[in-house]
């Protein structure tokens, strides 16, 4: 089966939602009654209703910033995520703010795979809970998403990542890449924590993980709370695209790519 | 033979441009907003009310009142003295002190002001959302300038039981025979949060397993009428 020209994929996605179950409050002082998961479940069911190929991603920091998350420890934004129909998440800093142990009872409540390839668990109680990637098929296609996150040392008590390994993001993300690309995926999506960019160059960020990788088509980011005007195209090393998005912070909007075929008859991996 | 190298050159290169099917539509915009006017879906917010109801619950309770309104500033100011003080006092009221110890926070890290009048746990929580936890630093007297830097350069951050005086802090208790100090303070600033790297220093940490959101808590409650101070500590 192969995406007609004219079929698209829609990837919605938010970042840093931050425990922002209900619309800011009205006495807001930047963002009054914006936001609310319950608005957020409409529109994505009306994109559903319109739209037969959706993707519905997150970018981390799901947690912390309302008194939703200190009574409830993440349950309940695990639980909305699954009533929304998410695909994936990968996870932010701030989703180990209750430790390994806390994420981990959230996370029973979440029907999608958090997505983490450069996060080590595997001498913790988070060995085999989440993945580095997951392919999806949409519309016939592969679509390859992993996730990346920020290095925890220095932004997160040593006491609640415990023994988490930390690998390089950069490196990591492009080997990962290059595996789904090998694995035949039509279109590779990187759910990023890494932030957008930074004064100092040499930090990992979206933008430099955008030059220096090879065929990471989409990164969606989160972490720098960046609102973007508008995704941002960056001429990557194999001499393509990679296009970033952020959508801020708070729930406050919902991101929309679409993704559509152009020379569909000489592809180069055919999928039966 | 050049020929031949040519075309396979050719061909590889149309490989690859044709390699890259799928594209981006790169819009004017790629998000929606989420104003007042969307529509909420019933179930999911019918989900959330008993949630709601219990967080409005907890959090619209009263545990103290304000004479005044207490908002942050620079160099000083009635929330940074009022939070560094309850601290102080939570950490030190049954503690014999053998070297000078202040407390240091953030404007940035008083995420609230609190109003004049009743104040509730919500009024707490939005004060500090965070769950940073009470962390004591011994630091060598050497790292006294970095604070003072620090602090000249920021316009003044909170603190309790020192002062700073035209750029020389000096801290109660602090002698010529001082050879260390300790600041009480929270894990995110400890950690080198807000670019306090003088941190980095430390000698000695104690975790106190403490959130500085429940220290303030039990400061209101126990305050009744919050004890304020407007101190001139940065000057």
């Amino acid at each position: 089966m192969k995406l007609l020209k004219g079929k698209k994929i829609v990837i919605l996605h938010t970042n840093d939602t931050h425990s922002q179950i209900e619309p800011f409050p009205a006495n807001h002082s930047k963002y009054p009654n914006l936001g609310g998961v319950a608005k957020r479940a409409k529109l994505i069911d009306d994109i559903r209703q319109k739209e037969e190929h959706v993707l519905l991603l997150d970018s981390g920091d799901i947690f912390q910033g309302t008194p939703y998350f200190n009574l409830f420890h993440g349950e309940l934004e695990m639980k909305l995520m699954s009533a929304m129909n998410y695909d994936a998440a990968t996870m932010g800093n701030h989703d180990f703010d209750i430790g390994l142990d806390g994420f981990l009872n959230a996370q029973k409540h979440a029907n999608f795979p958090f997505l983490c390839a450069n996060y080590d668990f595997s001498d913790t109680i988070l060995k085999d809970q989440t993945k580095p990637y997951h392919i999806f098929r949409k519309a016939g296609l592969k679509i390859g998403v992993f996730g990346i996150g920020i290095k925890l040392e220095g932004l997160v008590p040593s006491d609640k990542f415990g023994q988490t390994k930390y690998l390089e993001p950069i490196s990591t993300a492009n080997q990962t890449a290059k595996m789904l690309h090998e694995k035949g995926c039509d279109f590779i999506i990187c759910l990023s924590h890494l932030g957008y960019s930074y004064t100092n160059s040499e930090k990992p960020s979206d933008v430099k993980l955008a030059s220096e990788n090879e065929c990471i088509d989409l990164i969606l980011g989160g972490h720098t709370h960046t609102f973007m005007d508008a995704p941002s195209a960056h001429k990557n090393k194999g001499g393509k695209n990679t296009v970033i998005h952020q959508v801020g912070y708070g729930g406050i909007y919902l991101g929309q790519i679409e993704v559509s075929a152009t020379h569909v008859s000489c592809r180069k991996h055919p999928i039966e | 033979m050049t020929l031949r190298i040519l075309l396979y050159i050719l061909i590889g290169a149309s490989l690859t441009a044709c390699s890259s099917h799928l594209e981006v539509i790169l819009p004017s915009s790629g998000k929606i907003g989420l104003q007042e006017s969307n529509v909420e879906k019933e179930k999911i917010a019918q989900f959330i009310q008993p949630y709601k109801d219990s967080v409005q619950l907890v959090m619209s309770e009263v545990i103290a009142n304000s004479d005044l309104s207490l908002e942050s500033g620079r160099p000083n100011s009635l929330l940074g003295n009022w939070t560094t003080d309850a601290l102080f006092v939570h950490e030190t009221a049954y503690v014999r002190l053998s070297e000078p110890v202040f407390c240091l926070l953030t404007n940035g890290g008083l995420r609230s002001s609190i109003g004049k009048g009743t104040v509730s746990r919500g009024d707490i929580f939005r004060l500090m959302p965070f769950d940073n936890e009470v962390v004591w630093v011994r630091l060598p007297m050497s790292s006294l300038a970095k604070i003072e830097s620090y602090l000249i350069q920021s316009g003044g951050e909170p603190i309790s039981n020192a002062k700073m005086n035209q750029g020389k802090l000096s801290i109660n208790g602090m002698n010529d025979r001082s050879t260390h100090f300790w600041v009480i303070t929270s894990d995110y600033l400890a950690n080198g949060g807000d670019q306090m790297s003088f941190f980095q220093d430390a000698v000695e940490r104690l975790n106190k397993k403490v959130l500085l959101r429940e220290v303030f808590i039990q400061a209101c409650i126990k305050q009744g009428t919050l004890v304020t101070s407007n101190d001139k500590r940065i000057y």
